[in-house]
C-alpha cells in the first residue's frame, strides 16, 4: 500500500544523533558523502562502513528500519552491479559464456560500488530518520540565509518545503482513497498498453488536483487567520545553538575523513 | 461589553455578467464578551461567510463590522482584528502548517514576531488548554480528527484572542471527536472567559449554548436562548433545520393536545415532564 | 437467502511494521437478500476495513468472502466483476468526481462494465432520478454543483452499476439536516424498488434507526452485536457502555422503563416513541386527540 513508504520519515528518539543541531547534521551529511567517495581501497571503505555502523548505533533506531530504507533502491544497486560485473574487465577471467565474460575486476568493482551506494542511502536516511522535516527545512533556511543578499527567496522556499512535507502524507492517503473509489467503479490500472494506462490515470489525477487546490485555498485562509505575512518580522520558537557535541561530532568526522585520505595515499587502490 | 458588532452588514459576490450573488443581507448583530453563542443554519444560509467577516478574511460590501471597536475594513488594524478574533475552520487537515504539533501551534505567535521564550510559553499553555500537550512532538497526520481539530484550536489560542469563532469545527468528525472539540470549547469559555461563537448544524451542540442564532437566506431570522429557539419547531423547519429528538417528541404530543412544556431539550427533561403529565392523569 | 457472507475473516494493517495493527479479527457474518444493515462502531473499530473486503478492495489475510456462495477471490482476475456486483460508495464520494459533465461521471462505472451506449444512457437516467438530480443538471460540470448535489452524483455513479449489494460508507457525513434526510430517503426508496441488499456504515444511531432492518455493531476489530434493529436497540445500556450514543427517544423510553412506567420494549424512532407515549397517556386516562 502507498502508505507503507518510509523514505523521508522521521522517527523521534532521545539519541545523540537526534539531539545534534540540524545545521550540523546537514554539514555532516555532506562530509559523509565525501567519506563514501574518497576511499579507493578496502581498508578505507571498511573504516567508512565502521563509522556508519557507529552512527547507526548512536541513532538508537532499530536495524529493521535501516534495511527498509535500502529496499526501494535495491533494483538500482542490482542493475549497476550487473553492469559492472559484465562490463568491467581486468583481473582474472573467472567465467565465460557466449558474449558474457566475468572478471575478478568486475566483481570487485560491483561490490565496491554497491557498498558505496548502500552507505550513501543509509547515511542520508539517518539524516531524515533522526531530524524532523521542519528542523531540516529550518536548518536549510538558516544555512542558506546568507544567499538573501543574492535576492534568493530563502524564507519562501523553506515555507514551501514545510508545507510540502506536511501535506505529502495527506495527499498519499488521499490518492489511496481516490484509487479505491475509482477501482470500486471498475477503473482498471493494471492492464492494457501504455496509452491505456496513462488514460486510466485521469480519474485519479483530476480529483487529486481538485482536492490539492481546495486544500491549498483553505490552507491559505488558515495561514491568513494566523497573521502570516511572509518572513518579514517573523521570529522562531526553536532557537538553534551549536553545543559541544556538535563541534565534537564535526571534529570526529573530519578526523575520519583525513584518515581516509591518508589511507588512500598509503594503500594501493583496488579499482 | 460587546466584542463583535455588525451594523447592517451585507456581503455579495460581484459577477460581471449576472446579478450579484447576495450572501449576507443587512445583518445586525452584537455579541457580548464572554458569551457562548451557537450559530445555526442550513448550507448556503451565509453562516460561514459571516464567520469569515469576523476576522477580516472577507470584508463587508455594505454596512460595517466592528471587532472590539475596530472596523474590520481598516487595513491598519487588520492584524489587531485577527489577534482579537481567532477563526477555526472546518477541515482540521487543511489548517495545520507544520509536520510537528508544537511547531504548528507556534506558527501564529511566530508570525506576530514574539520573543522565543514567550512563544514557547504560549505554545505549552495552549496545548495544555486543549489537552494535547502529550502530543506536542507528534505528526498531525497520525492524530485523529478530533485531536487535529484541538491542535488547530491551540494554534489560534496561542495568539491569545479574546474571541474564538469556529466554522463547523465538528462537521467532519466522528461522535468521539465532536465530543472532544465541544468539551474543549466549553472549557475555554468557562475557565478562561473566552467568547465562543460556534457554527454547527448539530442541534445537540447548540443546546449547550447561552444564545442561539439561526440564519437563513443571508439574514439572522431567530435569536434567543436554546429553549426559546427550539420550542419554535415550525419556524426551524422553515429554515431547513431540525430540533433535538426530545423536543420534537414533545412537539408532536403537544399537537395532540397533551399538556407538555414546549421548551424541553433533553431526554431527562422529557421524562420528568412526561411523568408529571401521567401523574396528573392518574389523579384525575 | 444469504447474499454476502464472510468466513473467519482476518486482516492486519502493515504486518511486520512498527505500526502494525489488527483491523479484523475472525469475522463470520452473513447479509440477507434485500435487507438494509447498518454497521456501527467507533473510528478504528474495523467497520471500514470490513466493508472494503466485501467488494474485494482489500484481500483477506485469512478467511473468505462469499458472494452467493462463491469465494470472490476464487479467480483473482475476476475481482473487477465482483466490484460491479458489490457497489461501494466511499466516505465523501464527491471527492472522486472527475468527468466534465455529471452525466459522464455517472456513466463511468457502467462504461467500465462494457455495456452498450443505450444501456448506459438508460442507467444514467434511472440513477440520476433515484438521487433526485434533474435532467438539466446532467449536462453541467460536476464541479459547479452544490455539496449535496455532488454527493448525490457520486452515489448515482455507483447505483448506475446496478449492484446486487450496495455499500455506503457514511453517506451523510458533513451534510446539513435537510441534505441528510434527502439522501437517507433516497437510499431507502432505491432498495425498496430494486430489492438491493444495502449496507450502511454510519456514526449516527438516529439516522440508522429510521431505515435499518438489522444493525451490526463492531468493536475492537470484532463483531460486538449483530441482530435485528429492535433487538440491538433493546440493549441500549450496553451500547452506551461502548460509548455509542443511542437515539434520544430510546434513552427516554429506557428511563421510563426503569421507573416502571413503560415496558422494556425498544423504542428507537420518533414514530414509535409517539405511539408508545400516546398509549401510555391513554392508559392513565389523559385525553389525547
Amino acid at each position: 500500500m502507498l502508505t507503507d513508504i518510509t523514505i523521508g520519515q522521521y522517527f523521534p528518539a532521545p539519541s545523540l544523533l537526534h539531539r545534534l543541531d540540524p545545521r550540523m547534521k546537514l554539514i555532516l551529511t555532506v562530509l559523509w558523502i565525501a567519506m563514501v567517495f574518497v576511499p579507493k581501497n578496502w581498508f578505507g571503505l571498511l573504516l567508512a562502513v565502521a563509522f556508519l555502523v557507529l552512527c547507526i548505533a548512536l541513532s538508537g533506531l532499530p536495524g529493521r528500519l535501516i534495511f527498509k530504507s535500502i529496499r526501494p533502491i535495491l533494483p538500482l544497486i542490482l542493475f549497476t552491479s550487473i553492469l559492472n560485473i559484465f562490463y568491467v574487465s581486468g583481473g582474472r577471467l573467472l567465467f565465460s559464456w557466449w558474449i558474457f565474460k566475468v572478471h575478478t575486476g568486475g566483481l570487485i568493482t560491483a561490490a565496491f560500488i554497491g557498498i558505496r551506494i548502500i552507505c550513501l542511502i543509509i547515511g542520508s536516511s539517518l539524516l531524515t530518520y533522526t531530524t524532523s522535516p521542519t528542523a531540516l527545512t529550518d536548518a536549510l533556511e538558516r544555512l542558506l540565509s546568507p544567499l538573501k543578499v543574492l535576492h534568493l527567496q530563502v524564507h519562501e522556499l523553506a515555507m514551501m518545503m514545510t508545507i510540502a512535507l506536511r501535506f505529502i502524507p495527506t495527499l498519499i492517503e488521499e490518492t489511496d482513497k481516490i484509487m479505491s473509489a475509482q477501482k470500486a467503479r471498475g477503473a482498471d490500472f493494471e492492464s492494457g498498453g501504455l496509452m491505456k494506462r496513462v488514460k486510466a490515470m485521469i480519474p485519479i489525477l483530476i480529483p487529486l488536483f481538485v482536492s490539492a487546490f481546495r486544500r491549498a485555498y483553505e490552507l491559505a485562509t488558515a495561514m491568513e487567520c494566523r497573521c502570516y505575512q511572509g518572513g518579514e518580522g517573523r521570529t522562531r520558537m526553536k532557537q538553534l545553538h551549536l553545543a559541544r557535541r556538535d563541534y565534537l561530532s564535526l571534529a570526529v568526522s573530519l578526523a575520519v575523513l583525513a584518515l581516509l585520505i591518508v589511507m588512500n595515499i598509503l594503500i594501493d587502490p583496488v579499482l | 461589553m460587546e466584542i463583535i458588532n455588525a451594523q447592517a452588514l451585507s456581503f455579495s459576490y460581484e459577477n460581471p455578467d449576472e446579478a450579484p450573488h447576495i450572501v449576507l443581507e443587512g445583518v445586525d448583530l452584537s455579541i457580548e464578551k464572554g458569551s457562548f453563542v451557537a450559530l445555526l443554519g442550513a448550507n448556503g444560509s451565509g453562516k460561514s461567510t459571516l464567520a469569515k467577516q469576523c476576522n477580516a478574511i472577507l470584508l463587508p460590501t455594505g454596512g460595517k463590522l466592528l471587532v472590539d471597536g475596530m472596523d474590520t475594513a481598516d487595513p491598519d488594524r487588520l492584524f489587531d482584528v485577527r489577534r482579537t478574533v481567532g477563526l477555526v475552520l472546518q477541515n482540521p487537515d487543511n489548517q495545520l502548517v507544520s509536520s510537528i504539533v508544537e511547531e504548528d501551534v507556534a506558527f501564529g505567535p511566530e508570525n506576530l514576531g514574539l520573543p522565543p521564550q514567550e512563544i514557547r510559553r504560549r505554545v505549552e499553555d495552549s496545548l495544555r488548554a486543549v489537552g494535547m500537550y502529550g502530543y506536542k512532538d507528534s505528526a498531525p497526520h497520525k492524530l485523529s480528527g478530533g485531536q487535529k481539530q484541538r491542535v488547530a484550536i491551540a494554534g489560534i489560542l496561542a495568539m491569545q484572542p479574546d474571541c474564538l469563532v469556529l466554522d463547523e469545527p465538528t462537521a467532519m468528525l466522528d461522535p468521539q471527536g465532536r465530543r472532544e472539540v465541544l468539551q474543549t470549547v466549553h472549557a475555554l469559555n468557562r475557565d478562561r472567559g473566552m467568547t465562543v461563537v460556534i457554527i454547527t448544524h448539530y442541534m445537540e451542540e447548540a443546546a449547550g449554548a447561552d444564545r442561539v442564532l439561526v440564519m437563513d437566506g443571508g439574514k439572522i431570522c431567530m435569536d434567543g436562548t436554546p429553549r426559546e429557539i427550539f420550542s419554535q419547531v415550525d419556524k426551524l423547519r422553515e429554515c431547513r433545520l431540525d430540533v433535538p429528538q426530545p423536543t420534537e417528541l414533545c412537539y408532536r404530543l403537544r399537537q395532540k393536545g397533551v399538556n407538555l412544556p414546549a421548551d424541553i431539550l433533553t431526554a431527562e427533561e422529557f421524562v420528568a415532564a412526561f411523568e408529571a403529565v401521567l401523574k396528573e392523569g392518574a389523579d384525575r | 437467502m444469504t447474499v454476502l457472507q464472510t468466513e473467519n475473516l482476518c486482516y492486519t494493517y502493515s504486518p511486520g511494521m512498527p505500526f502494525e495493527h489488527t483491523a479484523l479479527h475472525d469475522i463470520s457474518i452473513g447479509f440477507e437478500q434485500g435487507e438494509l444493515t447498518a454497521i456501527i462502531g467507533h473510528t478504528g473499530s474495523g467497520k471500514s476495513t470490513l466493508v472494503q473486503h466485501l467488494n474485494g478492495l482489500l484481500k483477506p489475510a485469512s478467511g473468505r468472502v462469499l458472494l452467493n456462495g462463491e469465494d470472490i477471490w476464487a479467480d483473482p482476475k475476476n475481482i473487477r466483476n465482483i466490484r460491479f456486483r458489490v457497489g461501494m460508495v466511499f466516505q465523501y464520494p464527491e471527492h472522486q468526481l472527475f468527468e466534465d459533465t455529471v452525466e459522464k461521471d455517472i456513466a463511468f462505472g457502467p462504461r467500465n462494465m462494457g455495456l452498450s451506449e443505450e444501456e448506459i444512457d438508460q442507467r444514467v437516467k434511472e440513477a440520476a432520478e433515484f438521487v433526485g438530480l434533474s435532467a438539466s443538471l446532467l449536462k453541467k460540470s460536476p464541479f459547479d454543483l452544490s455539496g449535496g448535489e455532488k454527493r448525490r452524483t457520486a452515489i448515482a455513479g455507483v447505483m448506475a452499476m446496478r449492484p446486487e449489494v450496495l455499500i455506503l460508507d457514511e453517506p451523510t457525513a458533513g451534510l446539513d439536516p435537510h441534505g441528510r434526510d434527502l439522501i437517507l430517503e433516497q437510499i431507502d426508496r432505491y432498495r425498496r424498488k430494486n430489492g438491493t441488499t444495502v449496507l450502511l456504515v454510519s456514526h449516527s444511531m438516529e439516522d440508522v434507526a429510521r431505515i435499518a432492518d438489522k444493525v451490526l455493531v463492531m468493536q475492537h476489530s470484532r463483531v460486538a452485536m449483530y441482530d435485528t434493529a429492535p433487538r440491538v436497540f433493546d440493549r441500549a445500556a450496553e451500547l452506551e457502555e461502548m460509548g455509542l450514543s443511542v437515539p434520544a427517544v430510546t434513552r427516554i423510553f429506557s428511563q421510563l422503563a426503569d421507573k416502571g412506567i413503560a415496558d422494556h420494549d425498544a423504542v428507537y424512532t420518533l414514530e414509535q416513541a409517539e405511539q408508545a407515549a400516546v398509549a401510555l397517556l391513554k392508559e392513565k386516562g389523559v385525553t389525547v386527540c
